[in-house]
């Protein structure tokens, strides 16, 4: 794996040659630990989109009964028992009132647990700040995204192409209609990049939708309509 | 129908017109904006297979012009503008009380900004949904 910084921020690769950039910004702005870091560092670009798209609630509960939960579980139990056999002798007599301080403690942690577990249930992870074209309707000029929060009605958007592990920004388009669950994103002006638009569902993965126009393809594009005008 | 859509296209009277079957019995009052659609193909996530949605095709904005019990006149108002004209006139002056200064010309630049021309609905059809905005 590897990783470069360039004009979005941090991108991570993997061997089969798969990148995928992760914004610096959302890094530090937001409390991550080194393990959530790593974490996301780890992920591939699609299991990054289900980590947002799936609730934390349905994380949370995969997680615990999933197969490293239930290892973790038995470990925890062994060592334990290791050290109990070890420092404590199990056929003394236990005075009821050490019992109950036990049990006492032991319930406040549990609670305090579960408490941390209902909120992390309630929490929500931000939108991704861009999005993969599901779909190209032709005869519109219209890519087809998935619901996102940061696509707002009639922002101007930029389409990079993913090539050589480089982004390059192909067209310049707008965000046309917002449906319940689809954006619907217009193409506004072809940059020339690309030789035809891609309709495949692999060229369109190597497509990235961002909320976000260096301020020179905006002069290109304003400067094409002048002259398109004239 | 779904909340989203508020009514539907009942009548195309022409490219720039149509009446919705929604009135002053729901509130639609003149001025009042709507966006015309129609419905296309189902989009199907590709990595999930979940069908999300029917693809809504905009066949263009519209303003209540004229409101009824039931019904409502719908007019787009979206307007194409035509490039602008740029005049550029030079006069140049002779004689008079100007001699030692030569023939002045004068350059007049006159901007005629482009006409609007409304724009009509794209393939608007009796079935069509119009949602308020």
């Amino acid at each position: 794996m590897e990783y470069a910084i360039g004009n979005f921020g941090l991108q991570c690769g993997f061997a089969d040659g798969n990148f995928e950039p992760v914004r610096c910004s959302r890094i530090l702005d937001s409390p991550i630990s080194i393990g959530h870091f790593c974490r996301l560092l780890l992920v591939r670009p699609q299991q990054q989109h289900e980590e947002h798209t799936q609730p934390m609630k349905d994380r949370i509960i995969n997680g615990i009964f999933s197969l490293s939960g239930a290892s973790l579980a038995i470990g925890t139990a062994g060592f334990l028992s290791a050290i109990v056999t070890m420092f404590v002798d199990v056929a003394d007599k236990v005075p009821i009132r050490l019992l109950l301080f036990s049990i006492l403690i032991f319930t406040c942690l549990i609670v305090v647990l579960l408490k941390v577990i209902y909120d992390l249930s309630s929490e929500r992870r931000p939108v991704p700040p861009f999005e993969h074209p599901i779909k190209f309707i032709p005869d519109e000029k219209l890519f087809i995204i998935r619901r996102n929060e940061n696509f707002l009605n009639n922002i101007i958007v930029g389409c990079y192409s993913h090539q050589d592990d480089v982004d390059r920004l192909a067209y310049v388009a707008v965000v046309h209609l917002v449906q319940d669950k689809v954006i619907q994103i217009k193409i506004y002006s072809d940059l020339g990049l690309l030789g035809s638009v891609p309709c495949t569902t692999s060229e369109l993965q190597a497509l990235i939708i961002r909320p976000v126009v260096p301020v020179t393809a905006l002069q290109q594009y304003t400067n094409q309509e002048n002259s398109n005008e004239r | 129908m779904s909340d989203r859509y508020f009514a539907k296209v009942v009548l195309v009277q022409d490219k720039y017109t149509v009446v919705i079957n929604a009135g002053s019995e729901k509130d639609v009052r003149i001025g009042k904006k709507f966006l015309i659609v129609g419905l296309g193909e189902v989009i199907i996530d590709p990595d999930t297979n979940e069908e999300l949605e029917r693809l809504e095709i905009v066949r263009g904005n519209a303003q209540v012009t004229h409101v009824q019990g039931k019904i409502a006149t719908l007019r787009s108002t979206e307007y194409d503008r035509k490039a602008d004209e740029r005049e550029i006139k030079k006069v140049t002056a002779h004689g008079g009380l100007v001699v030692w200064g030569g023939p002045q010309d004068t350059v007049t630049e006159i901007t005629k900004p482009g006409e609007q021309i409304i724009r009509e609905f794209r393939g608007v059809q009796i079935g069509d949904f119009a949602i308020a905005i």
